[in-house]
């Protein structure tokens, strides 16, 4: 099934540099919109690959959420089950246009666990939903060719080496995480 | 007799019962925004372990390959 889903037309708007509470090195910003539906208009969504030393953050949004501290955790709740995996999919079709620029990329994903912000209760960190669905994606259609697969059911994070990057892939692994983690552990 | 069908009615007599409808955060046991914040990620992760794609089942190794 997941051979039929297409990414959406996305666009590259721009490169941006960090302001002074940024923890990255730069990003990459792109934009993509959904189709509407019977139920929902066209959304924009933007994507953010954010760059940390050689291993690059994936993140997106929907961008009328661009002002909310929220948006990473918010459950936009208009898609159905293929219109999210096309999202996804669309998502993963930026790691290759980061590769062309840096083929020694390494690229990481951490599942943002969901808030209601009505009841104000969230869901667990640990092994949340996001994380379970990018890892089932990610295990189907990233092969073990360029990249050795690594996850955190802990942090809800997947890692994946690019396997040019270094010689011992746990290793770069395990930098890679303590790199991320002084960045973003709280 | 015009309070007591008030009450009864305030009460449910006469109806089916049934629990109020659970939001999907009561669903799915979520907790309190405040009580999260405090989760230190370096604690929590207890090793790196590469993961074996190609010993995956069928399911996974079928699908066709983005890269």
């Amino acid at each position: 099934m997941l051979d039929n889903i297409q990414p959406y037309k996305y666009q590259f708007v721009q490169k941006a540099s960090p302001s002074p509470n940024d923890a990255f090195d730069r990003a990459y910003i792109y934009k993509f919109f959904t189709e509407r539906t019977d139920t929902c208009q066209s959304l924009k969504y933007i994507i953010r690959v954010e760059q940390h030393d050689n291993v690059f953050a994936l993140k997106f949004y929907a961008a009328r959420d661009r002002k909310n501290e929220n948006k990473y955790h918010r459950i936009v709740n208009v898609h159905n089950y293929l219109g999210t995996l096309r999202l996804l999919v669309t998502c993963l079709a930026i790691v290759p246009e980061i590769l062309n620029i840096y083929p020694h990329a390494s690229f990481v994903v951490n599942g943002a666990n969901s808030r209601d912000l009505r009841t104000r209760t969230e869901e667990d960190v640990c092994n949340n939903q996001r994380f379970r669905i990018y890892k089932e994606l990610t295990l189907r259609k990233i092969s073990d060719k360029l990249f050795e697969h690594f996850y955190f059911d802990e942090a809800s994070s997947y890692l994946l080496v690019n396997r040019t990057s270094a010689s011992d892939m746990v290793a770069e692994a395990e930098r890679l995480k303590n790199l991320l983690l002084d960045i973003y552990d709280i | 007799m015009g309070s007591f069908i008030q009450t009864a009615v305030s009460r449910g007599v006469g109806r089916k019962m049934s629990s109020p409808k659970k939001s999907k955060a009561e669903r799915l046991g979520w907790r309190p925004m405040s009580e999260q914040k405090r989760i230190s990620f370096r604690g929590i992760i207890r090793e790196v372990r590469s993961t074996d794609v190609s010993q995956l089942p069928e399911r996974y190794t079928a699908c066709p390959k983005l890269l």
